[in-house]
């Protein structure tokens, strides 16, 4: 069975690796059939994880103490299920998004290339896999971003890649801190054991939660986001603000709970500096997003303040709110990814980017407006759409966490004023697209097609269906919870 | 009985609904013969079960622990209910002729057969995240209603009734969450779900959470200071400002405040305590405002809006006197407001529809023009001022009693406001009675009263308010009976 650890891992190596190589040769559409049967086989194989049971695998040692492992675990599993679904979707989305585009091949090549980075990170065992992952990962999302190649797309991207890579070696110094002491480097569940609460440790950990919170768009490092995210075309705007800024979080969780341990951290001041920091991005966040007036800018700064209700989530400490966070990091992917894709298909079909030029995008576009408009309440937190049940468990779980009271109900109000300027930035969108005055702004029916419509109207489905019954899943989750943190 | 008779009169308006825009009729018979069956064969489905319906827990599903959807019919569900269904089928009647001229008439009644639905989904929950979830969907189903007209000005104000609505939500979201943490469960159980532990504990946070929700829930009942967004809303077509705005929408918030005061809370933990006096306070503050704002005011719709605004405040008077006999008056206003007001609704739409005026100085000498619409008009208004025998009397007696049954200064206080309130609600009703009687005719309109589809639920309403009047002791009666048999 290891064997599916590595094809998840080859798959996409191999034929991203091949699409590159079919650059200039006019071959697009055998790299789209490739790009599109890796993308079928790594979801096959993803579902079949499930099935499989804990795996482990050793590759090779890099030194003679750090090997080069993955593992498959529950907790893996979530998230390579997560990564490899997303990417199939928006791998049919951007078919018809890329169409008339030059280098498709190579956006697909690096397209397969950041999958097989994220299953990676997803399936590492040790930290120092996970961090050879996680950096590559960086570099070969690179050429998504800067793929217009325009001046802003150059600046967007050389942003991101200044504080992507600053925030790695944040985390890297961090963790040198940690390796210092010589000790394992195997992920276990609750954490390795040797840390206790000491002042190196808790310094080491304050600087791997910032550094790899750079990818999650944590404040103070989140401002490469709203600029380098929009800058990309569609899909890979879609991936970045659905599922690359959750590799962030992944970092941040396979730290606090598979590393240093959750119980050294509670009632710390790098707890509660860390929940401090998520509830200042979370309401700046939505604050930046409902004054901006470019389409996906405001999406982007939509992540940024979503992102970090997941941190909140985790800087809890309690598996109330470590459910809130994972389910939050499903629900928010899929949500993001129709919302962007959404953006995308208006941009593509329309060429408007304003937020105020899309008044009566909605007899235009109507499948498309819909599902946007779907998502946008679903991630307000209304009933009974997926993001209020995540929202739910975020919040019971700051109500029952054992701190002081300002945190227990100041957490919660800032998260309810968040979901308030959601709905002042989304819905508002809907509203002006479906409702606007007659005559005026009537535009002619220019619907998206079919790649495009399929790719929104699943995730939407699945937006509606996760809200209305999702109990194996909070069980399953519930379960890595006390694995983790034992009956807290 | 079955899971099917209780959800019918959610499912059936909701799903036909949502299919009109599909069906996009051409023909105008044809639509009206659709929207009226559906609302009928609801109506009719939700009498059934007003009459035979035990409460019983339906669970239908569940989101995850303790988030469950489940409904119940009890007695107050009923009375909600009963009210509801009884007005529907006339107030589409009358939408029929009103919309007549209007454009996009498949998608009005889509949304406005959908909210049928929705209302009945929050009057039969049977616990709070139920009741949560149609709160929010009616939300969103109304706002299509509000902004019929897509002129800027309905834009906007369909844009501060989301805000606002949206943002009561959150705060009654906030209680929610505080509720369900402490209590483990969200269930209404008459009498309360806050044990004496919770409370030697967690007291304060308990009061925070009923004021939240009070508030949060509030909006929708047009407590001041979230009141704005009514008067605004007058810009619906009649037919959603007389049925959703003057009952549906806003008694559902009313209804609201019930479940939580008597049902998740529970009279004895919040009387005498902050928990009742803060909320007292607006309520009272609300009455004298709402009314006092509708004298000055010169709009038709927008002075029929504020005295709406004030008479709500009666109902959460009356609720949070937090004794049954309390609940009983705030149920009978529930129901003969509801009645009265959207007669006088319906009055302000045909003159509307008929002429085109929408300012009270407009409408001089029209009494003896519209001669059957103004009948109904007078009969409503001085039913609203509680002139007795009619229905008005009879609530605000049951207010008045259960007020000095309380005997705390803040009742006292309150009965003086229903006092000054009524008088004031005389000035503002009877003047534009005088106007129509007793000024000349002038305007070079020609103004006569509308047709049947007008008249025939106005009259009906009339025969309803009458009926109340008749058997008004045997209904006190009959509510008090609900109350004591919870």
């Amino acid at each position: 069975m290891n064997n599916i650890l590595i094809m998840l891992l080859v798959i996409p190596l191999v034929m991203g690796l091949v699409s590159m190589l079919l650059r200039g040769r006019e071959k697009t559409k055998l790299c789209k059939v490739l790009t599109l049967i890796s993308c079928i086989l790594t979801f096959a194989f993803s579902v079949m994880t499930f099935f499989a049971g804990d795996l482990t695998l050793h590759i090779w040692q890099i030194t003679e103490n750090i090997p080069f492992d993955l593992a498959l675990d529950d907790l893996s599993r979530i998230f390579v299920l997560l990564f490899n679904f997303i990417w199939l979707i928006v791998c049919i989305y951007s078919f018809e998004y890329l169409e008339e585009d030059k280098k498709q091949e190579r956006f697909f090549g690096y397209y397969l290339l950041s999958l097989f980075t994220l299953n990676g990170i997803a399936m590492s065992s040790n930290i120092m896999t996970f961090y050879v992952f996680f950096e590559s990962m960086t570099l070969v999302a690179f050429p998504l971003i800067i793929h217009n190649e325009t001046d802003e797309a150059r600046e967007g991207a050389f942003k991101y890649l200044f504080y992507s890579v600053a925030g790695a070696f944040i985390a890297l110094g961090g963790i040198f801190l940690l390796v210092l002491k010589d000790v394992p480097m195997e992920f276990k569940a609750g954490g390795v054991g040797v840390f206790g609460s000491d002042t190196m440790t808790l310094v080491a950990t304050m600087l791997i939660l910032v550094g790899f919170g750079t990818k999650a768009g944590l404040f103070p490092m989140h401002a490469w986001l709203p600029i380098a995210h929009p800058v990309a075309p569609a899909p890979a705007s879609a991936v970045m603000s659905g599922i690359i800024t959750k590799t962030g979080v992944l970092a941040i969780i396979r730290i606090i709970f598979y590393y240093i341990g959750a119980d050294n951290l509670k009632g710390t001041w790098v707890q509660y500096s860390f929940m401090v920091l998520t509830l200042i991005t979370v309401f700046m966040g939505s604050m930046l997003a409902y004054k901006e007036k470019i389409f996906k800018k405001r999406l982007a700064y939509s992540t940024v303040s979503q992102v970090s209700y997941v941190l909140f989530g985790l800087s809890l400490l309690n598996p109330l709110g470590f459910t809130g966070a994972i389910l939050h990091v499903l629900f928010h992917s899929l949500i993001k990814n129709t919302l962007f894709m959404s953006a995308g298909a208006v941009i593509h079909k329309t060429e408007k980017t304003e937020v105020q030029d899309l008044k009566g995008m909605g007899y235009a576009m109507p499948v498309t407006m819909w599902c946007f408009t779907i998502a946008g309440i679903a991630l307000v937190g209304i009933p009974p759409l997926n993001a209020f049940l995540s929202k739910w468990f975020l919040m019971q779980g700051a109500l029952s966490s054992g701190m002081s009271d300002a945190i227990r109900y100041g957490g919660p109000a800032v998260l309810l004023v968040s979901a308030l300027l959601t709905a002042g930035y989304l819905v508002t969108i809907s509203l002006r697209a479906f409702f606007v005055p007659e005559e005026e702004y009537r535009l002619p029916k220019n619907e998206a097609g079919f790649e495009m419509k399929f790719a929104q109207i699943v995730l939407t489905v699945l937006i509606v269906a996760l809200g209305v019954y999702c109990t194996p899943l909070v069980n399953y989750i519930n379960n890595i919870a006390t694995t983790i943190m034992g009956g807290m | 009985m079955n899971i099917l008779s209780i959800c019918f009169p959610i499912i059936i308006p909701v799903v036909f609904g949502l299919l009109i825009p599909v069906f996009d009729f051409k023909k105008k018979l044809a639509r009206e013969i659709y929207v009226m069956s559906v609302v009928c064969v609801t109506s009719v489905l939700a009498w059934i079960n007003v009459i035979n319906m035990t409460p019983e827990t339906i669970t239908l599903w569940s989101f995850a622990k303790p988030l469950i959807v489940a409904l119940r019919i009890d007695g107050v569900s009923k009375v909600f209910i009963a009210l509801i269904s009884s007005l529907w089928p006339f107030a589409t009647l009358y939408a029929f002729e009103y919309m007549r001229h209007e454009e996009r008439v498949n998608s009005f009644f889509g949304f406005y057969t959908t909210t049928f639905g929705i209302t009945m989904g929050i009057a039969s929950s049977a616990n709070l995240m139920t009741m949560y979830m149609f709160y929010e969907l009616l939300t969103l189903v109304t706002i299509p209603l509000v902004m019929h007209e897509m002129n800027h000005r309905s834009i906007r104000a369909a844009i501060k009734y989301f805000t606002y609505s949206i943002g009561g939500a959150a705060f009654a979201f906030m209680g929610f969450i505080i509720i369900t943490k402490y209590c483990g469960t969200n269930d209404f159980v008459y009498g309360g779900i806050i044990t004496s532990e919770i409370m030697k504990e967690k007291a304060g946070y308990v009061y925070l959470a009923y004021i939240l929700m009070f508030f949060g829930f509030g909006v929708k009942a047009a407590v001041f200071p979230f009141h704005g967004w009514l008067p605004s809303a007058g810009v619906a077509p009649t037919p959603v400002t007389a049925l959703l705005h003057a009952v549906a929408v806003v008694k559902s918030g009313a209804f609201a405040i019930i479940r939580i005061t008597y049902f998740i809370f529970g009279a004895q933990t919040l009387k005498g305590t902050v928990g009742e006096y803060i909320p007292l306070v607006f309520v009272i503050i609300t009455i004298v405002f709402g009314s006092s704002m509708a004298v000055k005011e010169q709009h038709l719709k927008r002075r029929f809006a504020y005295s709406t605004i004030s008479n709500l405040s009666y109902i959460l008077f009356g609720v949070l006197m937090l004794s049954p006999a309390g609940l009983t008056a705030g149920l009978l206003h529930m129901v003969f407001h509801g009645v009265m007001k959207i007669a006088i609704f319906f009055c302000a739409g045909a003159i509307m529809h008929q002429t085109g005026y929408e300012y009270i100085y407009e409408i001089n000498g029209f009494g003896f023009k519209m001669k059957k619409i103004f009948a109904v008009y007078s009969i409503a208004s001085l039913a609203v001022v509680g002139i007795p025998p009619l229905p008005g009397f009879y609530s605000k007696l049951a207010l008045a009693k259960a007020a000095l049954e309380n005997g705390d200064v803040l009742s006292y206080i309150g009965i003086a406001a229903l006092l000054i309130s009524a008088l004031l609600t005389a000035v503002y009703l009877m003047s534009i009675m005088v106007r129509a009687y007793f000024r000349p005719f002038e305007s070079d309109k020609s103004v006569k009263d509308p047709n049947a589809y007008m008249v025939i639920p106005q009259f009906m309403f009339c025969a309803m308010m009458i009926g109340f009047s008749i058997f008004g002791s045997y209904i006190c009666q009959f509510m008090a009976e609900i109350v004591s048999n919870l």
